[in-house]
């Protein structure tokens, strides 16, 4: 009797676990996991990411180079 | 590129398999975040610089291990070279020392995520194409970006007044063509010198025919043995003169090149191995000279004498027909071809004493008879 219940319940406790993967379809999960995630709302954004850039660019300086460097390296 | 450009993801990445990785896995920051400037807090621009095993070494174990030993991601010869000519300095000078070469030497080394994923940091970064991961980097900007200085207009004839390389020009080739994974990716602990490492090309591996005796050709029969393959088939190459590196008053590296020049010089080979058997080899001057570190530590480089300043070189620049192979006497009776001590600097000459050619050694002029016809 023991060793049924004890069945039932591993099997209960692994379907509860598991079973969304098999009832849910794949792209809901892909939508999870990208809403929970902001950096694809910028960075697969072109139109949002040139804007933010821009105000990127207006507040960090570009790297500079030294005026002292001459030749070829 | 653009800022934007360099970095926006292609919606179709998403889709890959490394795509569906979560952006924060590798790179870190926080990706709840709503407010960008926030959100990239604690963000790793190239997670796979630090700790390649950790980000690829889950699925890329093997290749991560030993790729992290290779010459791309370690530099080693350079410091090996360094070493060698700093010798026996005090603590506190070879500091200083290291100190310049990470400054100067090493911003050209290479991650997984800056051949396979980015151009190089050095070039200031970029996807390569918008962060799809390239199992083949593109020749043209990832190898390009650390090696066009050179070898990349060796190559493609991009330098003036010289024909593209033949495997470029006639069979369209690129770097990966000769330069395999293999060697890439290769554990190159205890190489001192790239030229040491087992896995670099060979042009016997696909020209054995051509050096057999059946193919008989009498100048690859009389030097094959004796003479490297670029002594013959290239074209000339690009030589530096006394670079010195220093930092400027807002704190940025610099370096000044005094001269540059194409040159085509044959020497001696110091370094024969059992793959480079050859009395005779194309050298290459580096822009190395005793007080290339003098702005960090004066005299820095005691030994500097113990290495040739002219090294050996495998230009690529290969043409089947080159002006010393057209005829015996492109090269015999030739002495402008040879390194001769008249082309030395008197600093140089200790350092050169095993390359450079003494008169007695070029070889004569042939005459009609001994041509065989």
């Amino acid at each position: 009797v023991y060793a049924v219940k004890f069945s039932s319940a591993v099997f209960i406790i692994a379907l509860t676990l598991i079973g969304p993967f098999y009832i849910l379809p794949d792209s809901l999960w892909g939508e999870t996991l990208q809403s929970e995630s902001q950096c694809v709302q910028c960075h697969a954004n072109l139109k949002k990411l040139i804007r933010l850039c821009w105000e990127v660019e207006k507040t960090q300086p570009k790297p500079k180079t030294s005026a002292e460097t001459s030749g070829e390296g | 590129l653009e800022l934007y450009e360099k970095i926006y993801v292609h919606p179709s990445f998403l889709e890959t398999d490394h795509g569906e990785i979560a952006c924060s896995d590798c790179h870190g920051g926080k990706p709840a975040d709503p407010n960008w400037q926030t959100a990239h807090t604690d963000l790793v621009k190239d997670p796979t610089l630090a700790d390649a095993e950790a980000v690829c070494g889950e699925c890329h174990d093997q290749i991560t291990t030993i790729a992290r030993h290779s010459l791309h991601a370690t530099l080693a010869p350079f410091a090996a070279v360094i070493n060698t000519r700093t010798g026996d300095l005090d603590a506190g000078a070879h500091h200083q020392i290291n100190t310049a070469r990470n400054k100067h030497c090493s911003a050209c080394h290479a991650s997984c995520g800056q051949c396979h994923i980015s151009r190089p940091a050095y070039v200031g970064g970029g996807f390569l194409s918008r962060h799809l991961f390239l199992k083949t980097p593109p020749m043209d900007t990832t190898c390009a970006s650390c090696h066009g200085g050179r070898v990349h207009g060796e190559f493609t004839g991009a330098d003036q007044n010289y024909h593209p390389d033949v495997h470029y020009e006639d069979e369209e080739m690129t770097c990966m063509d000769c330069h395999t994974a293999a060697e890439m990716h290769a554990d190159a602990r205890g190489v001192v010198s790239r030229f040491n490492l087992p896995q670099r090309p060979d042009c016997r591996k696909c020209h054995a025919q051509a050096l057999s005796k059946a193919a008989g050709n009498r100048s690859h029969d009389i030097h094959a043995a004796t003479v490297a393959c670029q002594v013959c088939h290239a074209q000339a190459n690009k030589n530096c003169f006394s670079c010195h590196v220093g930092t400027d008053r807002q704190g940025l590296p610099f370096f000044k090149c005094k001269k540059t020049v194409y040159l085509f010089k044959i020497g001696l080979n110091a370094s024969k191995s059992e793959n480079r058997p050859y009395d005779w080899v194309v050298l290459r001057h580096p822009p190395a000279n005793p007080g290339l570190f003098d702005h960090y530590v004066k005299d820095g480089l005691p030994n500097f004498s113990s290495l040739p300043t002219w090294k050996l070189d495998t230009p690529h620049s290969i043409r089947r027909i080159t002006e010393r192979n057209k005829t015996c006497n492109g090269c015999h009776g030739n002495p402008a071809l040879f390194l001769s001590p008249g082309d030395l600097e008197d600093w140089e000459r200790e350092a050169n004493a095993t390359v450079v050619v003494p008169a007695e050694r070029i070889p004569e002029r042939v005459t009609p008879d001994e041509k065989g016809g």
